[in-house]
Order: C-alpha cells, then sequence, then structure tokens
C-alpha cells in the first residue's frame, strides 16, 4: 500500500515511536511515498541534535532510514522556519518542501498517517 | 481532490501551534481541496470573540476565522461537550456543532484526518 506519513511532534516526544511504526510498514512491504516533518517535527531534521550517547537519537535514525529504503523525508518550509531549521543545519536526507508537495503526496497515497 | 478534516486543538495563544494550524488549513485549501476544520478540547477558545490578546506579543490572528469562506472553507465544526466545559463562551462565527457520534461520522467522511 501507498503511504504517506505525517510527523508533527518533535525529536524528543514518543521517542522511537514514529520511526518504529514506518520500520514495521517497510517490513511488512508497504511504500512509504513521503515523510512529512511538520510544526514541531521540524525540529527532528536539526543536525546539531547531539543526544547523550545512552539515548537515541532520533534525527540520525530517520537519516539512516530514509537511506537506506530510499525514502523521501520533506521537512515543511515554514515549521522549519520558525524553528531555525534551514539548509545550512539540514540533517542528510531530509529536504524543505512546501504543503503543496503533502497534498501531491496525500493525493497519490492510498492512506495518509498522521502521527 | 481528497477531502481533509483538520482538527485544532490547541489553545490559541499557548504555542505557535494554532496559528501554524490556520495556515495550514489555508494552504491546503489553496490547493483545491476540500478542507473542514473541528475545534475540538482547548481548540475551541480560538473562535472565541472579543479575545483582546495584548498586541505588542500576540497577533490576533484568530480574525481570519471569520474569512474563512473566501478560502473555500465552509464546513466548521465544533465540538460540543468541548464548548460546554468552557462555559459556552461567544463565537466569532455560526460553526455547525458535533457530539461525539457525529464526530465520529465526520472522522468517517473525509479521506484524511490531521491532528493539529
Amino acid at each position: 500500500m501507498l503511504l504517506t506519513v505525517i510527523v508533527s511532534h518533535d525529536h524528543l516526544t514518543n521517542v522511537n515511536d514514529s520511526l518504529a511504526l514506518v520500520q514495521a510498514l517497510i517490513n511488512e512491504r508497504h511504500t512509504i511515498n513521503t515523510v512529512f516533518f511538520l510544526f514541531n517535527g521540524a525540529y527532528t531534521a536539526n543536525a546539531f541534535i547531539d543526544m547523550p550517547t545512552d539515548e537515541p537519537n532520533i534525527s540520525q535514525l530517520w537519516s539512516e532510514l530514509a537511506l537506506t529504503h530510499q525514502i523521501r523525508l520533506v521537512v515543511c518550509s515554514a515549521s522549519a522556519a520558525r524553528r531555525g531549521i534551514c539548509v545550512t543545519n539540514l540533517a542528510p536526507g531530509f529536504n524543505l518542501g512546501s504543503i503543496g508537495e503533502l497534498v501531491a503526496s496525500c493525493d497519490e497515497s492510498e492512506r495518509v498517517l498522521d502521527l | 481532490m481528497k477531502k481533509y478534516l483538520i482538527i485544532m486543538q490547541h489553545s490559541p495563544y499557548e504555542s505557535s501551534l494554532a496559528l501554524e494550524g490556520l495556515e495550514f488549513a489555508l494552504a491546503i485549501a489553496a490547493f483545491n481541496q476540500e478542507v473542514s476544520l473541528l475545534f475540538k478540547g482547548p481548540g475551541v477558545l480560538q473562535l472565541m470573540n472579543n479575545q483582546n490578546p495584548d498586541p505588542m506579543m500576540y497577533k490576533e490572528f484568530t480574525k481570519a476565522y471569520t474569512g474563512l469562506s473566501l478560502f473555500g472553507i465552509t464546513d466548521v465544526y465544533v465540538c460540543q461537550s468541548s464548548l460546554a466545559a468552557y462555559n459556552n463562551p461567544n463565537l466569532m462565527l455560526q460553526p455547525q456543532f458535533a457530539d461525539a457520534l457525529q464526530i465520529s461520522t465526520l472522522i468517517k467522511n473525509h479521506d484524511i484526518v490531521l491532528n493539529v
């Protein structure tokens, strides 16, 4: 099934849950069209997140997931601007994008998951 | 074209999320999608009349809700029990009121449901 996933909580909330769900969907052979990071979700795209060594770095895990499975990660540029996320500190695998991209992805997808 | 239900659950000035939710809804409507809004929980406070926030700190962005029809958004719902929890304040527009059963029907009748 073709899916669009929307993450609107920051990288410290429900740590791992959204990522684990997306990983499980991939394992079940669903296709993730795009993962959108909206509102506080934009914080996830900050390349400067530096977690203590015994805590997961969600930003880095998303980057790895995106690169391993060729998943498009899009950060809403309006949400990003408000939170100091821009091209200079965008983590690998993340792209800045518009609501237009979200609408297009939702239009193509069979299901939209809002996490 | 898909039908979006955007559920507004944040009070207007606790953070920028209420304003961002409004901008998000208008942006989606600008792409010719069918958008309905549901105000629920503290979100119903966004529609209160006479908010008068401190103009130095906050923009009274909620005034934009009176012009939603200009953006093609005509379906505005308010959770009845949330409104009652805030003593039924005067609202700046005439929404449709929805109880729990009607809200579940609303969710069923939209292709995409997004929480703000």
